[in-house]
């Protein structure tokens, strides 16, 4: 039979916590010494028995911890000790056991397999990861990276905790390889969707995963019987359960055959009982301390439940394996029948195992192994790597979701997150926060790599999934207690080298003496170097914090524009300046904008019913929040600077908890808003927050003479606390006063809110249109008075306009083509719409009002008229009209006076100089 | 679904609180969340003072599934809880789906003082975080700016 049934893909994963302690004869390293002795050199023995045929047989992942401590020169010549003793043990028990034929033949297979074993070592010249390297370039196997030091990544809580566990160990291996991995193993195949980028970005080609990675609403999903495009040019092999469960199933797997060794019956445990010159034999072998522990050498099989066990025969166990190959064979091949049904014309069987299982808990496996490469021509398979099988493809074929996994109990996170093993993530993701902040400040502060690479080595083993797994399975609890909290502990002891800013916590914990890693063996330089160049310049520079709920490209009235001009301002004097605000739409969360560090808060999800004051804290929480994250990071805070009430909770709170000076900007009143009149329950909160900020602020801004008389009388404030610093303006190209302008366009810009005073321009229209005719009124805004507005402008049909909002080249364009843009406000603080009618060289009539009356003087730089009354108004509009020369004159002369004098330039000197005394 | 309160080790040698606010989920299987959280004291101090204005008598914890209502996420459940650091299993989730949670008060509506992250279940797509901004809240008509307008005063009839 050829091979054309299909593909035969095997993925052995092999791998071992780091358990290299500076103290010999640990329990722990006897795992590394088992699995080398039972399953890694025995699988170079097989691999190096295959002729090479121009694919990998099968795939292999060696993790980086295990690759360290092979590497490890220290465990290397313990490892050596320790097969000799193994050989001394061996020959002893020949020496005991020559009596019985059966037991001294077993006693003389063990001899002979840990001579061979100690040779096979030496002349690999004690690095068989140097052999498997050697494997993989003449191609007979394919080597799969996997991550840092075993991390269950679908608990890692950040994306970048994720790239560091993922990138060194790529990095790890192509330390160790010499090339860069097409496969990766994740550690028990936990599959989050948040590693697909990073493996694209990486190049990694393929990915083996558990059966339940396929739980998604797709009922039209292939079986597990081909691989499965998952995006960005990644294939998985998705494991088939139902001959893996030939070898993994507890009950009926062929390694429980009755003929088989059976592992839990070793002489460290079964010898040494009965006499104290039995225990005096045995001890010499057993721990230091005098516990017990396998040596490697079993003596009976499996037999059966409930029955005395037979001793072991190798003979019969090794003929069995050939039966279970076949076997197994055959049910792959029951499989790959069934492709057809599913349109799969060339099927794909992966098989994917522990290497451990492997000669360690199987003693036979790697016979068996052995036995289906020899057969499974026969059943008309190829054995191929997957790399090899990926690589061939030639259609990607549709793109799958697959869903959060694992291949451990219950095909997802149950083994690692339960009952038992919680309460790790809390603190683990609290150092990965720690860290990230670390690499902020140590990007700051030259000479503190060493800390820092040491404190991401500690993180990265604390985030072994092995401390977890041991747990839920209650083996050597105390062991990985133990080790989960030293680690934790040396992470701190680092970061609180690093810098005296980092808040660390103190916990007492028991410190295991754990070997560093052999120099470049566990490179974690990705999670010292992580892509947050701004981020990290951003919070080098200490500066002033600006709080404002407005900031570009999020505006809704003036008060956006004038923060973020006089930002850029401040900043183009030299002032660092961090605007901190909320995000509405999707803008990015950190960007530096005309030189401003722009930070935006996300707003959490709210349902509607929540108060509008309630709104506001959450607001400020918020802002808060985003603020104190950038002081954990090192960003050194020389000045809080809010802007109006509605930020005012967080600038507060801000200013006391970082003892620094707070200075607030009020440019406008709820009182004032209001005329005076504070009737609900609301206003009056808000006014009471604006007191309560005014009083508490150690400096006030206002934007003119007339805010600072507003401010000083109703919150009762000495005058040489509020400093006026009149709103700029952004210089601008403007047309010539004369260039096409209209002759009787009238024009209102703002918000339609009651002390804008717009329905007094509607009434001092009617006056206007029975004298010019042809006038004709644009109200370019929106607001809550809209309809009632145009419920009053209803007999004026033909002669109002209503625009709704307009953004600012639109708004530049009616400000160039309107005779007149008339300000009729009850209530405007600063009035930066004159300014801006007068910038474009557009006639003004304005309120005598607040800020509008200190802007304009009556027939200088436009006219003026009564807050409120009609006929004034009515009348300036009219002489306004008519005498077109008059007024573009005086357009003339606020056009030049904007340009000289209302530059942001002056008003941030003036401001600057105003930190500067409260700095010192 | 049930909501099971977990105990911590007895020996266990790490800190109570960190003093940082987190609420944070993590999918365990098709139907079921593993959440933990730490409220801190100025948080609640902050909301007391300026949303509450008095002392907040009970914490309330809620979780969203987000992807299966077609005007945004539906609270699913909703539970009392006493412990400003704390850690539930959220268990027989019967949505697939994404979920987050939130921490908050009752004041005449629910105030969220924590969110968590979205948790997407196995078997459901991958989903962000479902924010806001108030505009479908009633007040949002008539916020502009710096202030809620109260009905205004009179304008005068037409003209």
């Amino acid at each position: 039979m050829t091979a054309a049934r299909g593909k035969l893909c095997f993925v052995l994963h092999a791998h071992i916590p780091y358990v290299a302690h500076s103290a010999a004869g640990r329990m722990e390293e006897r795992w590394f010494y088992e699995a080398l002795t039972e399953t890694y050199l025995p699988l170079l023995r097989l691999f190096n028995t295959l002729q090479e045929k121009g694919s990998p047989y099968l795939a292999l992942s060696v993790t980086p911890t295990l690759l360290a401590m092979m590497e490890n020169e220290e465990l290397q010549e313990r490892y050596v000790s320790h097969l000799k003793r193994q050989i001394e043990l061996a020959g002893r028990e020949k020496s005991r056991v020559r009596n019985d034929d059966h037991l001294f033949r077993l006693a003389s297979f063990y001899h002979d397999l840990f001579t061979m074993t100690l040779e096979q070592y030496i002349n690999l010249d004690c690095r068989p990861a140097l052999a498997l390297k050697i494997l993989q370039e003449k191609g007979v196997i394919e080597l799969m990276a996997s991550a840092a030091t075993h991390a269950f990544l679908p608990a890692v809580q950040t994306t970048e905790g994720i790239q560091s566990q993922i990138c060194a160990g790529i990095q790890t291996y192509r330390q160790s390889f010499g090339r860069k991995p097409k496969g990766f193993w994740l550690p028990e195949c936990g599959y989050d969707a948040r590693v697909r980028d990073v493996f694209q970005a990486e190049g990694i080609e393929w990915i083996p995963l558990d059966v339940h990675a396929m739980d998604t609403p797709d009922e039209k999903l292939r079986p597990c019987l081909a691989p499965l495009h998952i995006g960005q040019g990644i294939t998985a092999f998705i494991r088939n359960q139902s001959t893996s469960e030939l070898v993994w199933n507890a009950q009926d797997g062929y390694p429980g055959d009755s003929v088989y060794r059976e592992f839990y019956r070793d002489i460290g445990w079964d010898i040494g009982w009965e006499s104290e010159e039995a225990w005096n034999y045995i001890r010499p072998y057993l721990l230091d301390n005098g516990a017990r522990i396998d040596t490697g050498i079993k003596y009976y099989q499996v037999t059966g439940k409930g029955t005395e066990k037979l001793l072991y025969n190798p003979d019969a166990a090794m003929q069995r394996t050939v039966v279970h190959a076949h076997h197994f064979l055959q049910q792959c091949g029951l499989e790959a029948d069934q492709a057809p049904r599913s349109g799969i014309d060339q099927p794909v069987i992966t098989a994917m195992y522990d290497a451990e299982l492997f000669g360690h808990w199987w003693f036979e496996g790697i016979e068996w192994l052995r036995q289906v490469v020899l057969a499974a021509e026969q059943y008309g398979f190829e054995l191929a790597s997957p790399g090899y099988v990926a690589s061939s493809l030639q259609h990607p074929g549709p793109v799958h979701e697959l869903s959060m996994s694992t291949w451990g109990r219950g095909g997802y996170a149950e083994v690692w997150v339960n009952a038992k093993n919680h309460w790790m993530y809390r603190h683990l993701h609290v150092a990965e926060r720690m860290l990230q902040r670390a690499i902020s400040i140590a990007a700051q502060a030259p000479g503190t790599g060493g800390h820092l690479r040491a404190a991401a080595e500690a993180l990265a083993l604390a985030q072994s999934s092995d401390w977890a797994f041991i747990l839920d399975h209650d083996t050597v609890v105390s062991y990985a207690l133990t080790r989960f909290s030293s680690h934790l502990a040396d992470f701190y002891d680092h970061i609180e080298q690093l810098s005296a800013n980092l808040s660390v916590p103190s916990f007492s914990a028991t410190r295991e003496d754990v070997m560093a890693f052999p120099p470049g063996r566990l490179v974690l330089d990705h999670a010292i170097t992580l892509d947050q160049k701004l981020l990290n310049d951003a919070v080098s520079k200490p500066g002033v914090f600006m709080l404002t709920w407005e900031y570009p490209p999020n505006v809704v009235g003036g008060l956006g524009r004038a923060v973020s001009e006089l930002a850029e301002t401040l900043a183009k004097q030299g002032e660092t300046v961090h605007v901190i605000t909320i995000a509405r739409e999707r803008e990015p969360a950190l960007e530096l904008r005309h030189g401003v560090y722009v930070h935006r808060a996300t707003m959490p999800f709210i349902e509607p019913t929540v108060s509008f004051y309630d709104w506001v804290v959450l607001m400020n929480l918020a802002l808060v929040d985003c603020a104190l994250e950038l002081v954990r990071r090192g960003c050194g805070i020389s000045l809080i600077h809010g802007h109006d009430w509605l930020v005012s909770i967080a600038a507060e709170e801000l200013a006391e908890r970082m003892e620094v000076p707070l200075v607030m900007t009020i440019h406008a009143t709820e009182w004032g808003r209001n005329q005076g009149r504070l009737t609900s329950e609301l206003q009056t909160r808000i006014h009471d927050r604006e007191f309560a900020v005014a009083t508490a602020a150690d400096r006030i801004f206002v934007c003119s003479l007339a805010m600072k008389s507003e401010v000083c009388g109703l919150f009762q404030l000495p005058e040489d606390k509020v400093d006026v610093f009149r709103n700029g303006i952004l210089s601008k190209e403007h047309s010539s006063v004369q260039r096409r302008r209209s002759t009787n366009q009238v024009l209102f810009l703002g918000r339609l809110v009651f002390e804008k005073g717009v329905h007094t321009l509607l009434h001092a229209m009617r006056q206007v249109c029975a004298q010019i005719p042809d006038v004709q009124l644009l109200i370019a805004g929106t607001g809550p008075l809209e309809s009632e507005l145009r419920g009053l402008a209803d007999s004026m049909f033909g002669h109002v306009d209503f625009l709704g909002f307009v953004g600012p080249s639109e708004r530049d364009q009616l400000l160039a083509e309107a005779a007149l843009t008339v300000i009729p406000s009850y209530y405007e603080p600063f009035g930066l719409v004159a300014l801006e009618a007068m910038q474009a060289g557009c006639p003004v009539v304005v309120a005598d009002s607040g800020g509008l009356a200190e802007l304009v003087d009556h027939m200088v730089e436009g006219r003026k008229a009564i807050p409120g009354d009609v006929n004034s108004l009515a009348t300036q509009i009219v002489d306004a009209l008519r005498d077109q020369a008059g007024s573009l004159r005086m357009a003339a002369y606020a056009q030049r006076k904007v340009q000289s004098e209302f530059s942001w330039d002056a008003c941030a000197a003036g401001i600057r100089e105003v930190y500067q005394q409260l700095r010192v | 679904m049930t909501v099971t309160r977990v105990l911590l080790p007895s020996d266990a040698v790490f800190p109570n609180s960190y003093g940082e606010d987190v609420l944070y989920g993590m999918a365990l299987s098709p139907d079921q969340i593993y959440l933990y959280w730490e409220l801190t004291e100025w948080r609640i101090r902050l909301y007391q003072t300026h949303g509450l204005q008095r002392n907040i008598d009970s914490l309330i914890l809620r979780g969203y599934e987000q992807t299966q209502a077609e005007h945004g996420p539906v609270c699913t459940f909703s539970t009392g809880i006493t412990e400003r650091v704390g850690e539930r299993f959220i268990r027989d989730l019967s949505r697939k789906g994404a979920y987050f949670f939130q921490i908050g008060v009752d004041h005449d509506g629910f105030v969220p003082l924590l969110t968590s992250n979205v948790i997407d279940l196995p078997g459901a797509t991958t989903s962000n975080l479902s924010t806001s901004m108030p505009e479908q809240a009633e007040w949002w008509q008539v916020f502009l700016t710096y202030t809620v307008y109260e009905p205004s005063p009179w304008i005068g009839g037409a003209i």
